[in-house]
């Protein structure tokens, strides 16, 4: 047990903190902790207005985005990428077999600077390419600021 | 092995009787309890209250991602590598929906629908009536188009148009929001 000792007297008289409860407490609330605890880190990427999103008749027409006459689109196609902001269009070839997912991202953090209020976007993706691409390209322009992403049933360009 | 009491002993092993004080053997719990307060305020920390949402499957290993959003409750699609599930019960083969020409995913789509069917039922009965009447008016809980929220639970290495066919059927199905379900990046 926890003990105090004081030497001031001549008997030393031993202050005795009991932990018991403290313990028995602790364990109940571990044990609890254990075994309700959620140990996976699932989250989830959402899609903005989607192309595929069902318009219904009771819902309300929303207000078009920031900057809707300047449409920022990427395509990730099997040699690299391709953004096209408004009538710009710029190339990202892959870097040697893997993707410059780096030069993606100053190009959008390029864009974003020249137009800050814009924060939607189109993303494209080959079809024959994995479906981990569509997720590491929405959440690198959701990383950037354009977090409306929509996705395109069209093939890239 | 025999456990013995602590203290002196004669050269037989036998215990010293002739101090008089008997011995207490103090167990120090200070650095237990020490322990259990550190492991108790890493657990408390680390605590969810949303629970799991969706079961993970060895076999579906999910892409990774940053920018990711608390998943919420809703009907979960499995896309695995050979066979596509709406809530555990598989509604058709991975080849088969890869090789067909037409996006539409016919008993997907008629399995989500009754889900949809089965949910909306669910509102009018009376647990739904007093689950709607107990929930605040506009709270998350208590839109009728949660229902029709779906989460895509994909393998990251399968194809693209596979995923796209997917999408397809559960937008024409009426589902009112497709989310995928990733694993949060923390690096």
């Amino acid at each position: 047990m926890a003990q105090v000792e004081d030497n001031s007297s001549g008997r030393s008289p031993n202050l005795e903190l009991n932990l018991v409860p403290i313990i028995d407490l602790m364990s109940v609330l571990i044990t609890f902790l254990l075994i309700t605890a959620v140990w996976s880190q699932v989250s989830m990427i959402q899609l903005g207005s989607s192309l595929y999103s069902k318009k219904t008749e009771d819902k309300q027409m929303e207000p078009p985005p920031p900057l809707a006459d300047i449409p920022l689109r990427v395509d990730v196609k099997e040699n690299g990428f391709r953004i096209i902001i408004g009538s710009e269009k710029f190339e990202i070839a892959k870097k040697g077999q893997e993707w410059d997912w780096s030069g993606l991202v100053d190009r959008l953090k390029a864009i974003k600077t020249k137009y800050p209020e814009k924060n939607d976007g189109v993303i494209t993706v080959d079809e024959t390419l994995a479906y981990e691409n569509l997720i590491t390209g929405m959440d690198t322009m959701i990383q950037n600021g354009f977090q409306n992403i929509s996705v395109s049933t069209a093939q890239p360009e | 092995m025999a456990i013995y009491a602590p203290g002196r002993r004669d050269r037989h092993n036998r215990p010293l009787r002739s101090r008089g004080r008997a011995v207490v053997a103090m167990l120090s719990l200070t650095a237990m309890v020490d322990m259990f307060t550190v492991v108790a305020v890493f657990l408390l920390q680390n605590y969810k209250t949303t629970g799991e949402v969706i079961q993970l499957d060895e076999a579906v290993p999910l892409p990774k991602a940053h920018a990711v959003k608390e998943l919420r409750p809703a009907t979960v699609v499995i896309v695995a590598k050979d066979k596509v599930m709406l809530d555990k019960a598989i509604v058709a083969s991975f080849d088969q929906v890869k090789e067909q020409a037409d996006w539409h995913i016919a008993g997907l789509e008629a399995a989500l629908q009754q889900k949809f069917k089965d949910l909306a039922d669910k509102r009018t009965t009376l647990p739904g009536k007093i689950k709607d009447a107990v929930d605040q008016p506009g709270s998350p809980t208590n839109d009728p188009a949660d229902d029709h929220r779906v989460t895509v639970q994909a393998d990251k290495t399968i194809d693209f148009l596979t995923v796209k066919k997917v999408m397809m059927t559960l937008t024409e199905a009426g589902a009112s929001e497709i989310n995928f379900a990733v694993i949060k990046d923390d690096e």
